[in-house]
């Protein structure tokens, strides 16, 4: 095989290699536009070297007229994929430009297909052979240049003050210093490019053509830049999610503690009548003739106190349950029913009711039972903080589970002072917060968790006064 | 010490106030004082107490701090408004130091944490009912005291105001201008109603009433 042939196939390869690893960045990051327009532009450029391959073997005039036909097609997706991907890199780049150097490709490419001849020469009058240095054959079209060639001329110096532009308002910003190597790459490689083009189809000068390795240049730019990126926001990512997972363990220990002290009050009762009646029994046998009576009423208290607080014990285990297992999906009435039996006395101790109005037959939503019970037992406790905190006179929290659009939602609303407008959305922002005493963590947590589960989780302010959280889960079809 | 004055309270009156809103620590306290032979009446909340009569024999209040409705912070801060001098003795839960700290600087005389052991609870309450009878014994006296100056004549108390100085009837007489003789008569009458038998002991009794030596009388 001749070197020229050895040359542009491996640059079609290359191109092909670069316009999949575009691909492949695309299909881990979809909303990146400049993904797939660099994965056109690369697949394009693909094609120029094959094209360029054929042409430079070819002697037949007709032949060469259709290859550079396509060429140019080629030629125009690459430059405009260019402009494009560039803008969407670099925003500081003029759009009036890109949208400019766009529409004379255009008029380009329709003068190409619908004029005679191609858009660089409007008719092709002879192929003249030449000699590579190293003694290889190849032809050259000769032709009368098209009038209309103005148009692709003209944007070759387009991209680059294009380019060099963009760059110089972004010069300071961080996507300058993350697209310089692309910015140098299409200046100096589409200067190359264009003018070797200019000269050779002006017939001053006589090379085979290789515009497509200074394309590939330009592709090798891009596609280093935006990999370069695309493990940088990987990193980022994976930090974000590093660092959140953290908080929300932290967060959890926190509730827990919130949970134990309410555990501990509430176990603290029945333990103080235990330990009363058990000392007054002893009292009471050590008298000369001990009441019986009295002895037997006693231990039926201890008893029933006894009791209470296994079933406190079990209703926090119940609560807690499937902390290790992998259950993935859950009866959201059934939850909301355990966290609300689990804080009913420490409501009541602040005077404050509770009320659950829930739907029958509510299908299961996805999401662990332990992440929705801990998202509940914060709006809860938020909702209890805001009606102590106000002192309000009206204290009731209603929970509502209801059906909605292929899942369940369950509202949390208060009767508190509700929340002011400014702050409203900014709550689920990390460190915002209403409390003097408050992290300001616990409600982003709460949201991470509900959309981890492809939920959503919102408030708003009733018409009638106070806050209400609506946390919506999917239902689960396994 | 002075003949007629000291009388014993009732033992039978004395009661503890047991204020709490759990049914089965109500009931645990109760037993436990009862077979000390301590009468206690139980509260199921700080307003029910508060609705009762002031008991007037010696006593005491166990009272929970964190309860619905009114806490138990905000029953002695009535209480005290009404004048309730029945000592308090706090009951806690693990962790309220804060509200603790706010009983005892209101006065509360001491605060345990639950659950109560029963020497702790018997010592508290025990303590609290001997500091409250002697309360009430002094009250008793300072009565008995003024009862007896009432029964004086203008006169005689002014000369009961110099005599508690520890002047001689010489000096007294001069001071009020009048006859030695005089004071001497008025100074006997005293020391009889008063119930006295010298001065010192009138000296005592003046300072149980609150009458300091120096004092002007303006009844």
């Amino acid at each position: 095989m001749s070197l020229l042939g050895i040359i542009w196939s491996m640059i079609a390869a290359a191109c092909g290699m670069l316009g999949l690893t575009q691909a492949f960045l695309w299909w881990h990051n979809r909303k990146l536009i400049e993904f797939p327009i660099s994965m056109l532009m690369a697949f394009s450029a693909m094609a120029i070297p094959l094209l360029e391959m054929n042409l430079v073997f070819s002697a037949d005039a007709a032949h060469h007229d259709r290859l550079i036909l396509w060429m140019n097609l080629a030629v125009a997706t690459v430059l405009v994929s260019i402009v494009w991907s560039l803008r969407a890199i670099l925003p500081t780049t003029r759009r009036w430009a890109a949208v400019l150097i766009t529409a004379l490709w255009i008029v380009g490419i329709c003068v190409n297909f619908l004029l005679p001849g191609n858009l660089t020469f409007s008719e092709v009058l002879a192929v003249e052979p030449y000699m590579t240095p190293w003694g290889e054959q190849y032809f050259i079209a000769k032709g009368t240049i098209n009038p209309w060639k103005w148009t692709a001329d003209i944007t070759v110096l387009l991209i680059p003050l294009y380019a060099i532009d963009g760059a110089w308002r972004a010069r300071k910003t961080s996507s300058f210093r993350q697209s310089r190597a692309i910015v140098w790459g299409i200046v100096l490689f589409v200067l190359i490019a264009g003018t070797q083009a200019i000269l050779l189809d002006t017939g001053h000068y006589q090379t085979p053509y290789t515009i497509s390795l200074a394309f590939f240049f330009v592709i090798l730019s891009f596609t280093w830049v935006l990999a370069k990126e695309a493990v940088r926001a990987g990193k980022l990512d994976e930090q974000i999610a590093r660092t959140l997972r953290e908080t929300e363990r932290l967060m959890r220990i926190n509730m827990m503690g919130e949970v134990a002290a309410t555990l501990a009050h509430e176990i603290n009762q029945p333990l103080s009548a235990i330990l009363g009646n058990a000392q007054a029994a002893e009292k009471f046998l050590a008298r000369q003739d001990p009441d019986l009576d009295e002895i037997r009423e006693i231990l039926a208290d201890i008893v029933r106190d006894d009791k209470r607080a296994r079933d406190i014990i079990t209703n926090l285990r119940r609560m807690l349950k499937g902390d290790s297992s992998e259950d993935q999906k859950a009866d959201l009435e059934s939850v909301t029913r355990e966290v609300l039996a689990f804080m009913e006395r420490q409501l009541a101790q602040n005077a404050i009711s509770a009320q659950l109005h829930a739907e029958k037959n509510l299908p299961r939503v996805c999401g662990g039972p332990v992440a929705i019970q801990q998202v509940l037992l914060n709006l809860i406790l938020n909702a209890e903080h805001a009606i102590i905190e106000a002192n309000a006179t009206k204290r009731v929290i209603e929970v509502r589970v209801s059906k909605k659009k292929g899942g369940c939602e369950v509202q949390v609303s208060d009767s508190g002072p509700g929340i002011a407008e400014e702050i409203r959305e900014k709550l689920f922002e990390p460190f915002v917060t209403t409390k003097k005493l408050s992290l300001g963590m616990g409600l982003t947590v709460c949201r991470r968790i509900i959309e981890n589960q492809g939920g959503h989780l919102t408030i708003e302010n009733q018409t009638k006064g106070g806050a209400c959280f609506r946390a919506w889960l999917p239902a689960c079809t396994l | 010490m002075f003949s007629g004055l000291a009388t014993g309270v009732h033992a039978v009156t004395e009661t503890v106030f047991i204020i709490d809103n759990d049914h089965s620590v109500r009931r645990s306290l109760s037993r436990l004082l009862r077979s000390e032979g301590i009468r206690n009446e139980c509260f199921e909340s700080a307003q029910a107490y508060e609705d009762r009569d002031l008991h007037n024999g010696v006593g005491c209040v166990l009272l929970d701090i964190n309860m619905p409705g009114m806490s138990g912070i905000e029953l002695q801060a009535r209480l005290l408004e009404r004048g309730h001098n029945l000592p308090v003795v706090f009951l806690t839960g693990h962790g309220d130091v804060s509200s603790s700290v706010t009983a005892l600087k209101r006065g509360a005389l001491d605060y345990l944490t639950k659950p109560v052991d029963e020497a702790d609870l018997l010592r508290a309450v025990r303590h609290a009912l001997k500091l409250h009878r002697r309360v009430l014994a002094d009250a008793r006296v300072r009565n008995a005291i003024r009862a007896r100056i009432d029964a004086l004549t203008p006169r005689e108390r002014e000369v009961m105001l110099q005599l508690i100085t520890g002047m001689p009837n010489k000096l007294v007489a001069d001071r009020l201008q009048i006859a030695t003789k005089t004071a001497k008569v008025h100074r006997a009458h005293v020391m009889q109603k008063m119930g006295m038998r010298s001065v010192a002991e009138l000296v005592h009794a003046c300072h149980l009433a609150g009458i300091e030596p120096g004092a002007e009388f303006d009844r």
